[in-house]
């Protein structure tokens, strides 16, 4: 007999549990932030709540491809659960690690809890040590014993037994793991041969247990009664072992181990009385399972011993039908299912339910840990499969749309180049700044006479060659009147221009705002073409990119096909292996059953001989 | 915690016979080849899907003329979400009724992408109308509305935003353009 040590798993539900005390509260979350860096972690976060992983991680991807506005500790901490919850756990080890340093993660020792139970349960043992590493004494009390319980078991692992037990110590006011560490601790003692230790720490978990509250703790309640029958049984002491095997309720799921246990301990101790009870208690029962069928034959045996002939016959030809028919059935069985139809059956709730009632040897299979592992990696790559075949029907339409934009782009650049073309951007320009230097200098001098026309030029030349010639006039009586008259008209045309001045330079003014809505124009024009060539390049590309992709949808595809059919071989060979075992299993109890069946008749022949 | 027996019954058995042990050991070095292998598969059609999308979306909803739509629920108390109608320019251009499951990821903090669409630069007018019971049970349908400026150069992103007040014990809606 081996006993092994039982692990307190967490399920699914304890990921709600984490995100609650990691305050990974989204919604707080997004209304803290500014609201276009949540856009697609709120969105992540919708898929993930509707358990599409794949979905969720690509939306995380996209926003780190993009600019990474999502980034955060919350991105992050939904990125890691994304990836445990979706069996890559070595890739959110990595994540994790990097981010190590980060400030705010320090501090979140819930969620550094959570990752150990989660490493541990996947048996990544050096990482969930150091995950557990950085707790120092877990802040919330409600995380204490579990944080305890992860240390202990670890200590277990290692050979470290003394460290277990202290906290073990410190677990007496939480009596499901503190009978966990009890338990294993009791299986590691006993292992080494030192029943009275073993027994010690199990009737010390049974006491914490006394009061068994939740199905976990009555399981683990019944656990502990079974494996402490096991060990007395294993020093001889029936008496012990009858003790504890009696204490198992009726309804209990280790009932029939324990019937048949503790009709071994009374035969063993010679009541065979109360042995016969109780393997009659197993021969009625209905179903079939070895346990059954091992005390049928119990029974018969000792019949036979006390020469009740008749009924030891009728109990091994009960044991021999029984066996029989079960031999029919696992024989059947494996041809019954191809690895896919297997595969099937037991992703699908109804045809596994079938399977179950007409093989319940198949319970524990279902059940087990490393098959349950195997249908969730089968069901994603299912999910990938059927994403990546919506791609495989999407890729003519996308293709088939870039085509089209590529062709609309060609036929509009060139639209414009030529609309481009009509502006003549070039002599707009030269134009544009000669102006505006013309501008900007008689405005800042206040050139009041550039801005005269060419009369206006011609009529001041004429002044000026008049003012010129008075100094050279001779004493003539009209002189003086002259010269005043020179200034006269002087003033006048100072003044005129003065006059025209303001009106003249805002003209200039309004001649360059044209120019500067014309040149805008231009530029738009210049702009949307440039937009439009580097577009068209870059729709270019999208030939060689979906042409790239349409590759790897085919490859990642096969990839798929061939892990998914690796996958279902796995699980077939489980299948036919647990089948081959109970085979054989059962085929010694019919070989026995036969030859018994056979020795009996023979009796009844000697003696009507 | 219910399927904890299951998983303890199942342990034992494995445990209580010897062969099994190291069939199941050679049967686990299996997996976690497979495993790996898996992961890997994984990483590589994240990244795949990552860039298909983005590729797709360039090129049915580019930046200048898309316009998403997208609707969270602030807590949810006050308001149970059946359905969402939304019109842009008076035209009604999607319909979603909606489930348990998907009503619970809106509560949680989830934002669902409703809607996403190509319109043209300028103004445009978008409703929403929204329909569910309200903390009594009672139907109750409501209405929002935004008037907003399609840029050419980003793409229009408006959040339907569904929040509970605890002031007057109702759901507010509205409408809220997000900004780059």
């Amino acid at each position: 007999m081996s006993l092994i040590p039982v692990v307190k798993r967490r399920l699914h539900n304890t990921l709600w549990g984490c995100l609650a005390c990691c305050a990974f509260n989204a919604q707080a979350d997004i209304k803290a932030q500014n609201p276009t860096e949540s856009l697609l972690y709120g969105q992540a976060l919708y898929a993930f709540y509707q358990e599409r992983q794949l979905e969720a991680l690509t939306l995380l991807a996209i926003d780190k491809q993009r600019d990474g506005k999502a980034a955060g500790l919350n991105a992050l901490l939904l990125e890691t659960v994304l990836k445990l919850d979706y069996d890559m756990a070595l890739s959110a080890v990595n994540l994790m690690e990097q981010q190590a340093v980060n400030e705010q993660l320090k501090k979140t020792d819930a969620l550094w809890l959570y990752l150990a139970d989660i490493f541990y349960n996947k048996r990544l043992y050096d990482i969930a040590a150091r995950s557990l590493a950085r707790i120092n004494r877990p802040q919330k009390l409600a995380d204490y014993p579990q944080w305890l319980y992860l240390k202990a078991q670890l200590a277990i692992k290692n050979n470290m037994p003394e460290q277990a037990q202290e906290q073990l110590a410190e677990l007496q006011d939480f009596p499901t793991e503190y009978a966990y560490i009890a338990y294993n601790l009791a299986i590691d003692t006993f292992t080494q041969k030192q029943h009275d230790a073993a027994l010690e720490y199990i009737n010390t978990a049974l006491k914490k247990l006394h009061q068994t509250e939740t199905p976990e703790q009555r399981q683990l309640h019944d656990h502990l009664l079974l494996s402490a029958a096991y060990i007395s049984l294993d020093r001889d002491n029936n008496d012990a072992a009858a003790d504890y095997f009696g204490k198992l309720e009726k309804d209990s799921l280790f009932l029939d181990r324990a019937l048949l246990g503790f009709a071994r301990a009374n035969a063993e101790k010679q009541q065979y009385r109360t042995a016969e009870q109780l393997w009659q208690r197993l021969r009625q029962r209905s179903g079939v399972n070895h346990y059954r069928l091992k005390a049928i034959l119990a029974l018969a045996e000792w019949y036979e011993e006390q020469e009740q002939y008749t009924d030891a016959l009728a109990a091994y030809q009960d044991a021999g039908r029984l066996a029989m028919e079960r031999q029919q059935q696992l024989q059947a069985l494996p041809a019954q299912y191809s690895p896919a139809t297997l595969t099937n059956t037991l992703q699908r709730f109804s045809d596994r339910h079938n399977l179950l009632v007409k093989s319940p040897f198949l319970v524990d299979f279902v059940s087990n840990n490393r098959i349950q592992a195997r249908l969730k990696k089968l069901a994603d790559l299912d999910t990938m499969q059927t994403r990546l075949e919506a791609w495989q029907e999407q890729m003519p339409v996308i293709e088939q749309i870039a085509e089209s934009r590529v062709a609309v782009f060609r036929q509009k650049a060139a639209e414009l180049a030529e609309k481009q073309q009509q502006y003549r951007a070039g002599e707009l320009e030269t134009a544009y700044q000669q102006l505006l230097r013309q501008y900007q200098r008689i405005a800042a001098d206040k050139k009041v006479m550039a801005l005269n026309s060419a009369a206006e030029n011609r009529q001041l030349a004429m002044i000026e060659n008049a003012r010129q010639l008075l100094p050279h006039l001779t004493d003539d009586p009209f002189y003086p009147e002259y010269r005043q008259s020179v200034r006269r008209l002087e003033g006048v045309f100072v003044w005129q221009a003065w006059e025209r001045y303001h009106q003249r330079l805002w003209q200039v003014k309004k001649q360059l705002l044209g120019f500067e809505s014309a040149l805008e124009t231009n530029h738009k024009l210049q702009n949307e073409l440039s937009r439009l060539i580097a577009d068209k390049q870059y729709l270019a590309q999208y030939s060689d990119k979906l042409q790239r992709q349409k590759q790897n949808l085919n490859a990642y595809q096969n990839r798929i096909n061939t892990l998914r059919q690796k996958a279902q071989q796995q699980l077939k060979t489980d299948f036919d292996n647990v089948i081959l075992d109970e085979q054989q299993r059962n085929h010694s109890y019919l070989k026995q059953a036969t030859l018994a069946v056979a020795r009996v008749s023979e009796h009844f022949l000697d003696e009507a001989l | 915690m219910k399927h904890k027996p299951l998983f303890i019954l199942a342990a034992f058995f494995m445990l209580t016979t010897a062969p099994a042990i190291s069939a199941a050991e050679t049967a686990d070095d299996d997996n976690a080849e497979l495993a790996g292998e898996i992961s890997n598969l994984k990483e590589k059609v994240i990244d795949m899907n990552r860039d298909l999308f983005i590729l797709q979306e360039e090129l049915l909803f580019p930046a200048r003329t898309q316009v998403a739509v997208f609707l969270s629920v602030d807590s949810g108390a006050f308001f149970k979400l059946d359905s969402v109608e939304l019109r842009l320019d008076d035209k009604a251009v999607t319909h979603y009724l909606y489930t348990d499951h998907q009503r619970e990821a809106l509560a949680r903090g989830g934002i669902q992408r409703l809607w996403t669409g190509n319109i043209k630069s300028g103004e445009h007018e978008l409703v929403a109308f929204f329909k569910g019971l309200n903390q009594d049970g009672r139907p109750l349908e409501r209405a929002a509305a935004i008037e907003f400026a399609k840029d050419d150069d980003t793409p229009a992103m408006l959040e339907l935003k569904i929040i509970d007040a605890d002031s007057d014990m109702r759901a507010h809606f509205s409408i809220e353009q997000w900004q780059d």
